[in-house]
């Protein structure tokens, strides 16, 4: 009981700390609410189906690169969507009473960039996840594949996934209206992927398209990756994403 | 008494073509239930939204609780329930999740948390359809949702955005008691905003009366009685009514006695000697044979008061922008 009572306390207090943060308690409504929205739904069933399909078909690590490049391709159309809906659709309603309550604009705009996102790769790494312990209880994985190499893949996919979500974040805080934050969306996706697969020698970033022609010879560690080019490209761009959110938020009447 | 919210120069105009709110100066006092009335499309939702930050002014200034109203005072806010026109709530929550969310928000631990969801549950009436989603609830049931959000922070400062809107009769009494009860006995600050006059007459104690964003009227809704009441009394009597009529005709600062299909109505000249008059003419209903029925001093007289705030407003014309100087 002596030695429990100071840990005790700290869990308490940590326990306090987290039920009063704000950014928490958005962040976490908006994940449960994500989870029961239908079109979110909808994919999830989506990407079981073509997932149950790629494993069934393939039966190796040819399945993980299918999922992986369907989340590419398509869960990065669907993360732009979805996320383009989460702030757009509530101004003028619920975000309205939101932000009279105790809550900064700033709270609110981060908690729907991080719900977003989280949401994403929620979604994908259990995918995967799933994938890949079903290859690996059947035995279906290549002797010789590294495991490290598999992980590198399926983390540099989920880069992508940040990144489209957190772009449509960034429609949605700017956007006047709903349909116009989905036509956007639309429309910025489609940009960035004619982008993407048309200039994959930028200098200062790995282009998703590029990725996805690599995933064999990353598995065969004959791709060098600079590293920190990737990160800064992947994870600078959510943050642009964010403060262009910011500034275009805090212009925003309600 | 202090002032809770105050205005100065406040306004806002929207995209350099819409003036929205019109160099507002207002003065809620605390305590107060301070009724907000104008018009449709009279700036009164766009005042509110400055009041809470929601919106930033063109110019001028909020100050509530002594402090001024930004985008993220977050602190202030958390002093302040807010009880929007038909309000929005997310979908697939029932009103026990919904406030729970909103009282973290608040950063309300669990410990005082649940016992007050439970307490506004049962208050608002809504025990019986608390584990439904508020997608399927009615416009009452919906807006008593949103009254225990706004309660959920025990506010001191409670602004309603036509609370009444949309509810059944039942419902608009139900809300306008409640209205009441968290002005006079919880002794909270209450701002309401309304364009129905018999809500703000029954239960508000002060007023600001705005029409296309200028405040034409702001103080005591007795004042605002005041405006009319210098004018008339009705009375339905029964009897000789004639002989009333001709007696009551000779009370000093009577100024006309005319009779319609069921009321006598008394023209008083002098607001000053409205007391005097009024016990002149009782005097007279209790001395002939005359039985008083029904009396009327204002009854109406807040939709008067209103409509001859607004068309003196208009009429003054240019004179309107020569109010204080620059």
């Amino acid at each position: 009981m002596g030695s429990y009572a100071p840990s005790g306390r700290a869990l308490d207090g940590l326990r306090t700390a987290l039920e009063r943060s704000v950014l928490l308690t958005l962040t976490l409504h908006e994940i449960k609410l994500g989870f029961k929205n239908n079109l979110q739904r909808a994919w999830m069933g989506t990407i079981a189906f073509f997932g149950l399909l790629f494993l069934l078909a393939m039966r190796d690590l040819g399945s993980i690169y299918a999922i992986g490049i369907f989340f590419g391709l398509f869960g990065s159309m669907v993360a732009v969507v979805l996320a383009s809906n989460t702030i757009s659709g509530e101004v003028g309603g619920i975000a309205d009473s939101l932000l009279s309550k105790a809550v900064r604009r700033w709270e609110y705009l981060l908690s729907k960039f991080i719900s977003q996102i989280a949401l994403g790769l929620m979604v994908y790494f259990l995918m995967t996840g799933i994938a890949v312990l079903v290859l690996w209880n059947f035995d279906w994985f290549p002797d010789d594949m590294s495991y490290h190499n598999l992980g590198v893949i399926i983390g540099l996919l989920a880069l992508v996934l940040v990144f489209f979500s957190s772009l449509g974040v960034m429609v949605s805080s700017t956007a006047s209206r709903p349909v116009f934050a989905f036509l956007v969306s639309i429309v910025v996706w489609f940009m960035f992927v004619v982008l993407f697969l048309f200039m994959q020698d930028w200098d200062f970033m790995y282009s998703p398209a590029q990725i996805i022609t690599h995933l064999d010879t990353i598995q065969d560690n004959q791709w060098h990756v600079d590293w920190a080019r990737l990160v800064g490209f992947y994870v600078l761009s959510p943050l642009l994403f964010f403060f262009v959110s910011l500034l275009a938020f805090y212009q925003r009447d309600l | 008494m202090a002032a809770i919210i105050q205005t100065r120069s406040l306004t806002k105009v929207f995209d350099q073509r819409t003036i929205a709110v019109n160099n507002l100066d207002m003065e809620v006092p605390e305590g107060s239930i301070f009724g907000f009335l104008g018009p449709n499309g009279s700036g009164k939702t766009t005042t509110i939204k400055l009041l809470l930050g929601l919106i930033r002014p063109s110019a001028g200034t909020v100050t509530v609780f002594g402090e001024p109203m930004g985008m993220d005072s977050a602190d202030l806010r958390r002093r302040i329930g807010y009880l929007p026109t038909n309000p929005k709530f997310p979908d697939r929550m029932t009103p026990i999740s919904y406030l729970d969310f909103i009282g973290r928000t608040f950063g309300i631990p669990s410990e005082r948390r649940i016992p007050r969801i439970t307490e506004l549950i049962r208050a608002v009436d809504l025990l019986g359809n608390s584990a439904s989603e508020i997608r399927t609830f009615s416009t009452g049931e919906t807006t008593r949702v949103g009254i225990a959000a706004c309660l959920i922070n025990d506010p001191e400062l409670l602004i309603m955005d036509e609370p009444t809107l949309g509810l059944d009769p039942i419902g608009r009494a139900s809300t306008v008691n409640l209205i009441q009860a968290l002005g006079r006995q919880e002794g909270k600050t209450v701002f309401v905003s309304s364009h129905i006059l018999a809500d703000i007459d029954r239960f508000c104690s002060h007023i600001g009366i705005v029409n296309y964003g200028k405040l034409v009227f702001t103080g005591k809704i007795s004042d605002v009685k005041k405006l009319i009441r210098r004018n008339t009394v009705e009375l339905e009597v029964d009897g000789d009514v004639e002989g009333f009529i001709a007696k009551a005709r000779e009370v000093p600062g009577v100024i006309n006695v005319e009779r319609g299909p069921r009321m006598v109505t008394v023209g008083i000249d002098d607001p000053e000697d409205y007391s005097r008059v009024l016990m002149d003419i009782f005097r007279i209903l209790h001395e002939g044979n005359v039985d008083l029925i029904s009396f009327n001093s204002g009854s109406q007289s807040l939709e008067q008061a209103f409509l001859n705030l607004l068309e003196e407003e208009k009429s003054h014309g240019f004179l309107r922008a020569i109010g204080k100087g620059a």
